[in-house]
């Protein structure tokens, strides 16, 4: 016999515990990336059975049908259809059922059936149906699918084993596999041909089903609470706020951990190498640059550790169900509330996680007002320019002024990002509202597999995007503001001599209007690679300045000095916008396939970034 | 599409029924028409959609929770599901209320 290789898809309906069932053949020896050309995330993974025949399974998208609704939903049709760019087809499809919900599911599986691959169907969470007094003939259900069904429950692993053995030793043998007759020539179905299909579900669910069960007790009881008018919103943002204290408060140590390890690392190469321009690159270039991107891993941990929790549980739903009013307010749609909440840690999570969002439209929008969420790495900038300018004093029982302006910053995101969002739905992105239409699935216990491989999974992007990306561009920056060397006989600081400083201050004609001094304009350049580096940048600025005193812990009293307060609180205002970070730019660019959008999310940022500085700070000088 | 002859089918057949949108919380209601709304206008994409996700003739169907703000999106129960929709597309569901249950609260 000669062996080959099975490609198989893993097809199902949204919920389906599809993803569980991915997570449990392939384990830790899943990838991910993108389908070429488009934005929808392909996962897959190769494994060896107990036997050892190999199998090579992608996970397609959720779908409710082949006539899709949403650009994920496009992949699985194409895919299936053999009209993926650089997809092959696959050989076999393992259909996951849910077998509490026979009826939508089996739907489904007859229209996977009519495209005429060899299939094979996993009833899943059948513990779950078990316990709900739903008991299926399976014999009886497989006989009238006409394709062999195995009882699995994903999330436990159990029934894997013979799902495996019932996939037909013959679609391992080359020579004698047989070629699916896919229907090349789908046409999208009627109306009255998702009725018929629904017909012959309904009867074969009947015939299959022993007995119906009784509903989801704990599901209503839950919903019953988190669900309610009054109590609903109080958990909602009862979770945001705990959310919001996790990332900020237990991210503290490991990022106090990172910061050391790299300063230990600059240390050892500054030690190391002979002084001179290989040692400042390494240090103050690749080590600096990327480290403070690193330094904001722990925080998108524990972020996408509440966000997989969240999502796994079957609760985010209801929170994008209780949000769905607010968001429909601007046009925009309750499942962009996960992808902005994302985006108080980081713009790049954000805008991946828009990919959730059915519609094109305001996936589009929702990845044009990302970066106006305060994201993490803005938060160095503010806490140095408020220590410094804004005076530590109460204006009511427990209420700092320094904590209300941060507040202020935050809101001030938010509420721009609003007011943006309903300009671009009236303006760029306008269209017909879309349906908002989803199912609340059942809650469910997180397993704590699916969410380490999740977590695992994040961090590699993560990582990989500070390797490339940020490490190219802190090279270029760092070029930039170290040649050409200062003149032998230079009084002021080596980077004015520099290529940055010849820019900032060219830059400084455009800045000068709004308050900014030539200093900040050169500390923008570095701060392009990612926002928190512009910190590091005024310390390189000012430290280099000649003034003695102007070491980087020392900051705050040298801004003190040198900054009026008009201009400090112009820096801010420019932060709430500021739309240098390249990373998101690019990450922008890779989810909405062309350049234009990141340009267009450049251009507009600028522009209200401008504005709010400008006015900032001639308001301020007006009445200081 | 044949939007005037959907409207007179629609025009036969809604008597005595009101739309999903219209229906109270805790109402019950048979589904009788999908993808139609009560004056007649149709929608074939989104009728494909709510049968797709579970809404279908004959089924019982539930108003289980209201958005807190403004009462809009809706959450519904169909068998053992849980939907939710916004009123705008639960006016195309037309369902007959159970004999005992009042219709009220009208759709905005």
């Amino acid at each position: 016999m000669s062996a080959a290789t099975l490609r198989l898809a893993l097809v199902g309906v949204p919920n389906c515990g599809k993803s569980a069932l991915f997570n449990a053949l392939t384990g830790t020896r899943q990838k991910t990336g993108n389908y070429p050309g488009v934005t929808v995330e392909r996962r897959w993974g190769h494994f060896v059975t107990g036997d050892g025949r190999q199998i090579d399974v992608v996970d397609l998208p959720g779908t409710y049908s082949l006539d899709p609704a949403s650009p994920d939903q496009e992949v699985t049709r194409d895919v299936l259809l053999g009209r993926q760019a650089g997809e092959s087809s696959p050989d076999a499809i393992l259909c996951v059922v849910d077998a509490t919900n026979l009826r939508v599911h089996l739907r489904f599986a007859l229209e996977l059936k009519q495209l005429g691959y060899p299939i094979i169907v996993a009833l899943n969470m059948m513990d779950l149906a078990r316990h709900h007094g739903i008991e299926i003939d399976v014999e009886r259900l497989a006989r009238e699918l006409g394709a062999p069904v195995v009882p699995t429950v994903a999330v436990r692993r159990s029934g894997l084993e013979e799902l495996l053995r019932r996939l037909p030793s013959e679609l391992f043998d080359i020579a004698v596999r047989p070629t699916a007759a896919i229907d090349a020539g789908h046409k999208p179905r009627s109306v009255e041909d998702v009725r018929a299909l629904q017909e012959e579900a309904r009867r074969i669910a009947r015939a299959a089903l022993v007995h119906e069960g009784a509903s989801f007790r704990l599901t209503k009881a839950i919903d019953e609470v988190v669900l309610h008018r009054v109590a609903g919103p109080i958990i909602l943002f009862g979770l945001l706020f705990l959310m919001f204290q996790a990332v900020f408060a237990w991210a503290e140590v490991p990022m106090d951990w990172i910061d050391s390890g790299v300063v230990w690392l600059q240390a050892a190469t500054v030690s190391a190498l002979p002084e001179g321009w290989l040692a400042s690159l390494i240090s103050d270039g690749v080590l600096a640059g990327v480290g403070s991107v690193i330094v904001f891993l722990p925080q998108i941990l524990i972020l996408f550790a509440f966000v997989l929790v969240l999502e796994q549980s079957g609760y985010m739903v209801r929170a994008a169900f209780l949000m769905d009013r607010l968001m429909a307010g601007v046009g925009l749609n309750g499942r962009a509330f996960i992808p902005l909440l994302s985006s108080f840690a980081c713009a790049i999570p954000g805008i991946m996680a828009a990919r959730a969002i059915d519609t094109p439209r305001d996936r589009l929008t929702t990845i044009l007002i990302a970066p106006l969420m305060t994201c993490s790495a803005r938060l160095p900038v503010y806490t140095l320019i408020i220590a410094a300018f804004i005076p530590n004093t109460t204006v009511g029982p427990g209420i700092g002024l320094q904590g209300l302006v941060m507040f202020g910053l935050y809101l001030a995101g938010i509420v721009s990002a609003l007011g943006v969002a309903a300009v671009l739905k009236l303006t760029v992105t306008r269209g017909l509202s879309q349906p908002f239409l989803m199912e609340l699935p059942k809650y469910q216990i997180p397993v704590l597999r699916d969410v380490a491989l999740g977590l695992v999974d994040r961090a590699r992007i993560f990582l990989r995007r500070a390797g490339t990306i940020i490490l190219i561009s802190m090279l270029v920056i760092w070029v930039l503001a170290s040649f050409p060397p200062p003149p032998p006989d230079a009084t002021e600081a080596a980077i004015r001599y520099s290529f940055a400083g010849t820019i900032g201050r060219a830059l400084n004609v455009v800045f000068a209007p709004i308050g900014f001094t030539w200093e900040i304009s050169i500390a923008l350049i570095p701060g392009l690679a990612a926002r928190e580096v512009a910190v590091a940048a005024l310390g390189t600025v000012y430290a280099l300045s000649g003034s003695e005193d102007a070491v980087v812990d020392s900051l705050v009293a040298t801004l003190q000095g040198a900054w009026s307060l008009p201009t400090a609180l112009a820096f801010l205002a420019w932060y709430v916008f500021a739309p240098q970070c390249l990373s998101t730019l690019a990450v922008a660019k890779r989810e909405t396939n062309s350049w234009r959008w990141p340009l267009f999310m450049f251009g507009y940022l600028f522009a209200l970034a401008y504005i709010a500085a400008g006015a900032t700070y001639w308001i301020a000088k007006f009445v200081t | 599409m044949d939007t005037a002859l959907r409207t007179e089918k629609a025009a036969a057949s809604t008597q005595g029924l009101t739309s999903l949108a219209r229906l109270g919380p805790g109402r019950q209601a048979m589904i009788k028409v999908v993808g139609r709304t009560l004056d007649g206008r149709a929608d074939g994409m989104l009728e494909r959609r709510l049968l797709e996700i579970g809404f279908e003739e004959g089924r019982e169907v539930e108003v289980r929770h209201v958005s807190p703000f403004g009462g809009d999106p809706i959450a519904v129960r169909v068998d053992r599901l849980n939907i939710a929709l916004r009123r705008g597309e639960a006016a195309f569901v037309l369902v007959a209320p159970r004999p005992d249950e009042p219709v009220e609260t009208p759709e905005t």
